[in-house]
């Protein structure tokens, strides 16, 4: 029962961790793509880490501003739709899996808060579902704007779903099953058997059927700021509003795990088996902490060259000391500690640990890499006509994804 | 994996159903790369397609082993009705072709040249030879099948394209309306029917019709088959448009297009009655006595209503919808008659095939006149626009008559052999009660089925000579449905022979 | 026993989200309401061992049609105003009693019904596989003819729909 409630917490966790961190990034990330600072004002004792408390005082400010429900609004369902939103952005999350699952006294233990057998079906079912709340904020505000986003987007994620329907079909002909654990078993530790390259069109379908469903940029006609003010979340306020800014992280979020674990592999790391880990694992332990040692020795000494006295003139000088000092302490404590402890010696659970750790590792550094794929694009591309987008989603993507299909099939069957 | 076996007898066995799809899906893409043509080229296209299907039915036919398929249903009586039906599409193919070109061609003439485009094209006509191809291929499914699902299936998709074709002319407010009024009816009849399929599963644990007879039922779920039963009556007297459930009819009847309305008399008719038959067969394994009362008070009603309603309407379509609703009675008669003691022996069904087949010949032939009968921008079907037209288009007008008297039963016309076909078994069986309530409103029946003879030749002459010739199609389905109706009236031996072979193959 | 408590949860939350449903003035409370009857039948169809259906039910139902549905309720943007609302007469309390009537009769016809204990259902049943077996070999003729089906359909609104 703890096991199970873990399982479910630990995905929420995640996503809601991850959550600040990305708008940190899609900040500061916009501002290096557009040439200017992005945000440093926010500071702590004068202290400002580079923008990264400004997540912080904006999570401050949300909760505390006073939440306005405008008198004319249909009350239950403006107050549903927001919930509706996060919740189906989050509970996708449920069937992928984050790494191999190990043994524990003779029982399997999956890292995956449901192995659903329709697994796929499953993420088609809570996307389709995830209309419903921008459908419904948009109508229950019983505005204009909103009525019109509300119902853009919701068109949008209709027509898009078809193609993202088409492309999860071409990927469950490749693995042969619905299960997420087991195409991820079908793809394997090598590359070449990775779904991307195995059908690179599906994937070219899938990505971009993922930014209709998440709402972004070049796709974020539902908001579309410069002609209906915000869209469907124009009369929310305070906490409400957050839902729908953290419904959006959470999409992406989710949308890269999906990215990940039908296209790229999931938890596989690249080149090295779950078996080939678990032989390993001893050395591999050895040199992971040794890696890790070098790589923050790295960082710490690169932030203290950084340091420049009088550079500003106030507190903000001693900010690359206040976290590279610690960062170049710990990484030469791992480094020596590893080092002169020598080899590991590591059980049979420890061997299992360490293979889930390290892919569980890998399956992140992936989901973050799609993550900031996302911010990347939202910040090059510019936004799509209404009609493009209809265009695009019907004669384009759906055909497209009709051949992948039948592409897929004939080649399976050959 | 994959039994290739199996669905190369699949093949065979539904060899036209195939051929039938595979036109309509060609048709789709002819209209859809070649858009300029209009209608002509999937017009030929689907024609051709439905006579080539036309010709493996009847060579399944001749072929006279029964391929036993899963699913599949390809016996004699399939065959016969699979005939039919294909043949009723062909000729409703023939009779709207130009339909709609003559509507839009009057229409044009009254109006600025151009608005209405190249031809007077009035809707695309192209679909309707698609939707046509599709609807056929749903009646072949509808009976086509011992399995309810099928069947189901068959019929909806049937429907579905039959809404739309009511709807097709979207000029017409009529059209609209009784295309919506057919949609909202007839899906509720649908439900009706899917609910009775549902609980007589619930009570047999079967869909599948030629099993029914190893069913065991237990006393506790004796009443499940007998409400699936009624809402299955209920779902099939709508279809088949008999009284109590027959009042949407005129209504439909009188606004869909005048080739789709004998479409729907008669594709829509056979096919229900087809299954009607293999479900009546079925049911004689379960506990329902009542059908057989229900089936002969229906009888009563439709006959009495049907015909004396179609007396006091002055729209030729209008009548003829209340015409055939007495037809459907008078076919219902020759099955209610089959029950002895509580049984109904299917054999009595040969006479109705038979009738079937006659009726649609006449109707088709009917509403083909009726589809020349277009003036100014709508179509001219009041008694009044007959008036005279046996001066102004003899031929046409001899023609209608000869459908009119085959509609009443005159020899030496189909409608004569059939009812006789009818009234004897009711007299052999002992329903001389039912003979007799179906003579004398034949006789009822020739008051509105003459009218139209009065109007056309002993009215005087028209105010206006309304002259034009007849469209080649048109005129083609016309002399077939001619030549049929004194054919199988003056010769209907090896017709008989064929219904009867075909309806000892119910079982 | 947790599972015919399931079972009464999910078949009385389905049985409730149609009656509040039937029972709104609003089309589009009525639109999610019938969602979350969905989502009951949903659940009852995991309970029966069916999940494929299950997920089918939600994908199909509250996902696509349902879409749609709220969609055009949502463009058509009825006004409570607009509503009619039915008066109490006679006669349609006659019509209510009668189906009330009925729906008393098969209840206690129903009920009458002695409970067999099923046979335990196979291994794997109501799973994917299973089920895309028997339409691509049983049930092929249904299952390609329901394409047809939902051809007939694409190419009737395109027909009615399209501009002349």
């Amino acid at each position: 029962m703890l096991v199970l409630i873990l399982k479910i917490l630990i995905p929420f966790l995640l996503i809601f961790n991850l959550l600040p961190l990305l708008i940190w990034v899609e900040r500061k990330g916009s501002a290096y793509i557009q040439d200017r600072r992005g945000p440093n004002r926010a500071s702590f004792f004068g202290i400002r880490l580079g923008g990264l408390l400004h997540t912080i005082s904006d999570v401050i400010k949300l909760i505390t501003k006073e939440d306005i429900i405008p008198a004319h609004v249909n009350k239950p369902f403006f107050i549903l739709a927001p919930f509706l939103v996060l919740f189906v952005a989050c509970v996708t999350y449920a069937v992928i899996p984050f790494a191999h699952p190990i043994e524990i006294n003779g029982g399997i233990f999956t890292f995956q808060a449901a192995d659903l057998n329709v697994g796929i079906l499953y993420i088609l079912a809570m996307s389709s579902l995830g209309v419903f709340g921008v459908l419904l904020a948009g109508w229950s505000s019983n505005n204009k704007y909103s009525l019109l986003g509300g119902l853009r987007s919701s068109a949008q994620m209709f027509s898009y779903e078809i193609a993202m329907g088409l492309a999860l079909l071409s990927v469950l002909l490749l693995g042969g099953s619905l299960e997420l654990s087991a195409l991820i078993d079908d793809q394997t530790a090598a590359v070449w058997r990775w779904n991307f390259i195995r059908n690179p069109l599906a994937f070219i379908l899938f990505l971009t059927a993922v930014f209709a469903e998440a709402n972004r940029l070049p796709f974020d006609l539902p908001e579309g700021e410069s002609e209906l003010v915000a869209g469907y979340h124009v009369e929310y306020s305070s906490m409400k509003f957050a839902m729908f800014f953290m419904a959006e992280y959470a999409h992406m979020i989710v949308g890269s795990a999906l990215i990940t674990a039908l296209f790229f592999g999931g938890w596989q790391v690249p080149f090295l088996s779950t078996e080939f880990l678990r032989t390993n694992a001893e050395s591999g332990l050895f040199m992971v902490l040794l890696a890790h040692g070098v790589l923050f020795m790295i960082i710490g000494f690169f932030l203290l060259g950084k340091f420049k006295s009088g550079k500003y003139g106030d507190k903000r000088d001693y900010e690359v000391i206040v976290i590279g000092l610690p960062m170049t302490v710990i990484g030469l404590a791992l480094g020596l500690y590893t080092l002169l402890h020598g080899s590991f010696q590591l059980g049979d659970m420890g061997r299992q640990v360490f293979a889930a750790v390290l892919q569980f590792g890998v399956f992140m550094a992936k989901i973050l890499f799609f993550c900031w794929v996302f911010i990347w694009i939202r910040w090059t591309l510019p936004r799509f006509r209404y009609d493009q987008l209809m265009h695009l989603g019907w004669k384009v993507m759906i055909p497209l994804g009709l051949a992948s299909v039948a592409g897929t099939a004939i080649v399976m069957v050959l | 994996m994959i039994d290739l076996q199996y669905l190369i007898s699949l093949f065979h066995a539904g060899l036209p159903i195939w051929i039938l799809t595979g036109t309509g899906l060609v048709c789709l893409l002819t209209d859809g790369l070649w858009p300029k043509k209009g209608g002509t080229a999937v017009f030929i296209v689907g024609f051709l397609g439905m006579a080539v299907a036309l010709f493996f039915a009847f060579r399944q036919w001749l072929s006279g082993e029964t391929i036993a398929q899963d699913l599949l249903v390809s016996d004699k009586a399939t065959r016969f009705f699979v005939i039919l039906v294909i043949f009723i599409g062909l000729l409703h193919l023939l009779n709207s072709a130009s339909y709609f070109r003559l509507l839009g061609k009057v229409s044009a003439g009254g109006s600025p040249a151009g608005r209405l485009g190249p031809a007077g094209r009035l809707g695309p006509a192209g679909d309707m030879v698609t939707l046509t191809l599709f609807a056929v291929v749903g009646m072949i499914f509808l009976f086509a099948s011992d399995h309810l699902i099928v069947n189901f299936i068959g019929l909806e998709t049937m429907s579905l394209a039959v809404y739309v074709m009511v709807g097709f002319n979207r000029r017409d407010v009529r059209s609209g309306e009784a295309a919506m009024k057919y949609y909202v009816m007839g899906s509720v009849a649908s439900a009706l029917l899917l609910y009775g399929i549902v609980l007589l599963y619930g009570a047999v644990g079967e869909f599948r019709l030629s099993e029914f007879h190893k069913v065991a039922i237990f006393p506790d779920t004796a009443f499940l088959p007998r409400i699936a039963v009624v809402l299955m009556l209920g779902g099939f007297f709508f279809k088949l448009a008999l009284v109590p459930f027959h009042f949407w009819v005129p209504d439909v009847y009188e606004g869909a297009p005048t080739p789709v309305t004998g479409f729907m008399a008669t594709g829509v008719k056979v096919a229900a009655f087809a299954l009607f038959i293999r479900v009546l067969t079925a049911l004689n394994y379960l506990p329902t006595a009542v059908v057989s009362q229900v089936l002969q008070i229906c009888v009563i009603l439709t006959l009495l209503v049907g015909n004396l309603a179609a007396i006091v309407q002055d729209n030729v379509k209008r009548m003829l919808a209340y015409s055939s609703i007495s037809h459907a009675g008078y076919l219902l008669l020759g099955l209610s008659v089959g029950y002895q003691s509580g049984k109904f022996d299917p054999s009595v069904s040969s006479a109705v095939l038979f009738y079937l087949a006659g009726y649609s010949c006449m109707t088709l032939g009917a509403f083909a006149v009726l589809s020349v009968m277009v003036d100014e921008k709508r179509e001219a079907t009041q008694f009044a626009d007959l008036t005279g037209l046996g001066y102004s288009r003899p031929v046409l007008a001899a023609v209608f008559s000869l459908f009119m008297i085959s509609l009443l039963g005159v020899p030496p016309t189909v409608g004569f052999a059939a009812k006789y076909g009818i009234f004897s078994f009711a007299v052999k069986n002992g329903f001389i009660g039912l003979a007799v309530l179906g003579m004398i409103t034949t006789v009822i029946s020739a008051y509105y089925y003459l009218r139209p003879l009065v109007m056309m030749y002993f009215c005087g002459a028209p105010e206006k000579v309304k002259g034009g010739e007849i469209p080649f199609p048109l005129m083609l389905s016309l002399v077939f449905c001619a030549v049929a109706v004194i054919l199988l009236g003056i010769w209907p031996l090896p017709y008989i022979d064929m219904a009867q072979k075909a309806a000892t193959a119910f079982k | 026993m947790s599972e015919i408590f399931l079972f009464y949860l999910f078949g009385g939350l389905s049985v409730l989200m149609t009656l509040l449903m039937i029972f709104q003035t609003n089309p589009v409370a009525s639109a999610i309401y019938l969602v979350g009857a969905f989502f009951g039948l949903a659940a009852l169809y995991v309970l029966l061992s069916a999940p494929f259906v299950a997920v089918l039910q939600v994908l199909v139902y509250a996902g696509a049609i349902m879409v749609l549905f709220t969609f055009v309720i949502m463009l058509l943007n009825i006004r409570k105003e607009e509503l009619v609302y039915d008066r109490v007469t006679w006669r349609k309390t006659a019509v209510v009693l009668t189906a009330l009537f009925f729906a008393g009769f098969l209840i206690w016809h129903f009920l009458k019904i002695p409970v067999v204990p099923f046979a335990p259902v196979e291994e794997g049943f109501g799973e994917v596989h299973k089920v895309g077996r028997l339409m691509f070999s049983k049930y092929l003729i249904p299952f390609e003819l329901t394409s047809v089906l939902l051809l007939v359909a694409i190419i009737g609104a395109l027909v009615l729909g399209k501009k002349e």
